[in-house]
C-alpha cells in the first residue's frame, strides 16, 4: 500500500484493486508514526472499496482502529449507487458530546468541588446496568424515539433554545419505531437519563485559553468560566439497533452473493428496504441519544443548583452546543462543482459545518458550527468551529477526540500500583469513576495528545480553534 | 478446555480451543460470561433453549454468542453454563443455565457490549478446534 504525504498534514493512498475512490488521512509526522502500528490503513481502503463511495475515503488524526470502519473516518455515498453500512455508524449511534456554560468562575466553584462531584456522581446513574429516573412505557419510549430532544423539553427538561444549539435540532426526521426491535427497545427503556460506562464521562472545565473572541463570544464562552460536558450516547438501544441490521445485512448480502472484505463492514444499497429500515432505526436511536444528553444536562444543573445553593439565575447554565460523533446522515454537498444528495457517515468524527451553511441556527451562520473534542480526563478538552474548508475537502466532518492508542488491557497494566486519582488531583483533576478498573482504561496515557489531534484539524484548515477547556473535574461511568 | 484473552486497541477480545465443535461453542460462552462475572456466584439457575442460525460456522459462532450476550444486556440475565444439545453447519440448540442478575450478589467485572465480526474466525486444528471473536466494550 502506498502511503503519500501531500503537505504537512495529509496523507494520500492511491486508489488501487478494488477501491473505487483514493483515501486521505489528515495526519501530523508524530500521529503517522503512531498510526502506522495499526491495521487501520487497510480497514481505510476497504472502506474505498465500498460501491457507490464518492470522493475519498477519508480518516481523521484520531484515527484508529475500530470495527469494519475505522474511527475518525468519514465517507460520502451516492444516494443511486452507494450503501449504508451500520457498521460504518458504530454501534453506539449518536455518542456525542454536549456542553454548556455557567456564569460562575473556578474560585466560585473549587471549595464545593468535592460535593459537586460527590452529588452528581450520586444523582446522575452511570456505570454498568444502571437504569434511570425517566421510567418510560413502551408508548413514551416510541415517543423519545420519534421526537428526540423536543420530547425532552416538552416534558419540563431543559430550554427549548437549547434545540438550536443541538446537532438537527435534536431530532432527524424519518425515525421510524416500527423499524426497531422488541430486544433494542428492551435495552433503551430503562436508560433514558444514564450517562453509562465505559468511556462516558461528565467533566466540569474552566475555559482555559481562547483563541478566537468573535467566535467565543457567539458560542457563549469566555476565558476562566466554568463549564460542563457531557460525553455519552443510546445507550443500549444504539447497540442492539447495530447489532440487529448488521446480523439482518449479513444474511442479505450472503443471499445477494455481494462480497465483503470484513464482514463488519455489511451494508445494503441505499435504496433497498433494509438500507431504508436501517436509517429509520438507526435515527431512532440518533433522537433517543439527542433526548439523553438533554435530560443528563437538566440533572446536571439541578445538581450544581442544590450543591451550590444558588438559583437557576445564578448558576446561569446556557446550552453551547450538542454535537454527535457516531451517525450516517443525508445530506447536500458540492462535488466537483455539482450539488450532490449523499449519505455521510461520520463514525468518531464530528459534522463541521462553515460558515454559511443553511442547515445551521442563525446565530452560527457567521462563525460557522461549534465541534466539541473531549480529551482524555487529565489533559484539555478544545472547542472548534466549522469552516468553509471542512465543506470543500471532508463533506464538513472533523475528528472527535484524542483517540486511543492503549489496549484496555494495557492500560490496567501501567496503572498497577499507581494511585491514578492521587495523579490527577496533584494535576487538579478529581476524578471518580464508577466501574471497577475504568480509571485505568481510561487514563490519560491510554490516549493520543489531543492537543497534537486538534493542531492537525487547526492546522490543515478543516476546523478552526476557538477555545481550550482544562478539566477540574471529572465523573467516569 | 483453554481460552485467552486478545489484546486489542479498543476492546477486548477471545481465543478459544476445543476438542469439539460442540465444547467450543461452550467454551466461547463461559468466556464471554467469565468477562462479566464470576461464575461461582450464580447460584440456582434454571435451564433455557437457545436455538441460532448463520449463513456459516463462524457467523454461527457469532450469533450464538450475540444470544447468549442478549440474556444479559436485555432481560438481565446471566449463563453460568451451557449444553450444546445440537449443532450443524448452520444452525445449533443449545439448553443454558441462567439466572437473574442481583447485583447483590452478581460483581460486574466489565460490561460486554456486542459481539463483533472484527476478525471472527473459526478453523480446525490438529487435534480439534479453535476461534477468535472480539467484543465491544
Amino acid at each position: 500500500m502506498e502511503l503519500i504525504q501531500t503537505d504537512a498534514y495529509r496523507w494520500e493512498i492511491p486508489k488501487t484493486g478494488n477501491m473505487n475512490v483514493p483515501a486521505r488521512i489528515y495526519a501530523s509526522d508524530a500521529i503517522m508514526e503512531a498510526v502506522k502500528k495499526e491495521e487501520t490503513f487497510r480497514q481505510l481502503v476497504n472502506v474505498a472499496s465500498l460501491p457507490g463511495i464518492v470522493g475519498r475515503a477519508m480518516a481523521m488524526p484520531d484515527i484508529h482502529w475500530g470495527y469494519g470502519f475505522p474511527i475518525g473516518g468519514v465517507a460520502a455515498f451516492d444516494m443511486d449507487s452507494g450503501v449504508i453500512s451500520p457498521g460504518g455508524v458504530g454501534y453506539d449511534i449518536n455518542c456525542g458530546v454536549r456542553l454548556a456554560a455557567l456564569r460562575l468562575e473556578e474560585k466560585e466553584i473549587r471549595p464545593h468541588l468535592e460535593d459537586l462531584v460527590v452529588a452528581l456522581q450520586k444523582d446522575i446513574p452511570s456505570g454498568v446496568g444502571t437504569t434511570g429516573m425517566v421510567k418510560l412505557s413502551l408508548k413514551d419510549l416510541k415517543k423519545v424515539m420519534k421526537q428526540g430532544s423536543p420530547w425532552a423539553v416538552s416534558h419540563g427538561f431543559g430550554r427549548d433554545t437549547d434545540t438550536g444549539r443541538t446537532e438537527e435540532g435534536g431530532c432527524m426526521d424519518n425515525a421510524d419505531p416500527a423499524d426497531v426491535s422488541d430486544r433494542a427497545m428492551d435495552r433503551g427503556k430503562n436508560q433514558l437519563g444514564t450517562l453509562g460506562s465505559g468511556n462516558h464521562f461528565m467533566e466540569i472545565g474552566v475555559v482555559d485559553t481562547v483563541y478566537d473572541p468573535i467566535a467565543a463570544r457567539v458560542f457563549g464562552l469566555a476565558e476562566k468560566q466554568v463549564t460542563l460536558m457531557i460525553h455519552t450516547g443510546s445507550r443500549g438501544l444504539g447497540h442492539q439497533i447495530c447489532d440487529d441490521f448488521l446480523g439482518r445485512m449479513t444474511k442479505k448480502a450472503h443471499k445477494t452473493g455481494m462480497v465483503l472484505p470484513d464482514r463488519q463492514l455489511a451494508c445494503m444499497p441505499l435504496r433497498s428496504a433494509e438500507a431504508q429500515a436501517y436509517y429509520r432505526a438507526m435515527a431512532c436511536a440518533a433522537n433517543f441519544a439527542w433526548a439523553n444528553r438533554h435530560i443528563l444536562l437538566h440533572m446536571a444543573e439541578e445538581v450544581f443548583m442544590h450543591t451550590l445553593g444558588i438559583s437557576p439565575r445564578d448558576l446561569a447554565m446556557r446550552m453551547v452546543y450538542d454535537v454527535c460523533h457516531n451517525i450516517a446522515k443525508t445530506e447536500t454537498h458540492l462535488i466537483d462543482g455539482e450539488k450532490r444528495r449523499v449519505c455521510v457517515h461520520r463514525k468518531g468524527a464530528t459534522r463541521a459545518f462553515g460558515p454559511g451553511h443553511p442547515d445551521l441556527d442563525p446565530i452560527f451562520r457567521d462563525t460557522g458550527q461549534p465541534i466539541l473534542i473531549p480529551g482524555d480526563m487529565g489533559t484539555a478538552s478544545y472547542v472548534l468551529a466549522g469552516t468553509q474548508k471542512a465543506m470543500e475537502e471532508t463533506f464538513g466532518s472533523t475528528c472527535h477526540g484524542a483517540g486511543r492508542v492503549m489496549s484496555r488491557k494495557a492500560a490496567k497494566k501501567a496503572a498497577k500500583g499507581r494511585s491514578l486519582q492521587q495523579e490527577m488531583e496533584k494535576k487538579g483533576v478529581l476524578v471518580r469513576a464508577a466501574g471497577r478498573g475504568t480509571m485505568a482504561e481510561e487514563m490519560p496515557e491510554a490516549y493520543k495528545d489531543v492537543t497534537e489531534v486538534v493542531n492537525v484539524v487547526h492546522g490543515s484548515g478543516i476546523s478552526k480553534k476557538v477555545a481550550k477547556l482544562r478539566p477540574i473535574a471529572v465523573i467516569k461511568g | 478446555m483453554p481460552y485467552e484473552l486478545i489484546d486489542h486497541t479498543a476492546d477486548t477480545g477471545i481465543r478459544v480451543w476445543a476438542p469439539s465443535l460442540p465444547d467450543l461453542f461452550a467454551e466461547a460462552c463461559r468466556a464471554l460470561f467469565e468477562q462479566i462475572t464470576d461464575l461461582k456466584q450464580i447460584k440456582h439457575p434454571h435451564v433455557q433453549i437457545i436455538c441460532v442460525d448463520g449463513i456459516d460456522r463462524t457467523d454461527l459462532l457469532i450469533n450464538w454468542l450475540r444470544a447468549c450476550l442478549l440474556e444479559w444486556t436485555a432481560n438481565q440475565r446471566l449463563i453460568r453454563s451451557v449444553k450444546i444439545v445440537e449443532i450443524r453447519d448452520t444452525w445449533l440448540k443449545a439448553q443454558v443455565l441462567v439466572r437473574a442478575f442481583d447485583p447483590q450478589k452478581h460483581p460486574v467485572f466489565e460490561d460486554i457490549k456486542a459481539v463483533t465480526y472484527h476478525g471472527a474466525n473459526l478453523s480446525p486444528t490438529s487435534d480439534g478446534w479453535q476461534a477468535q471473536v472480539i467484543f465491544d466494550v
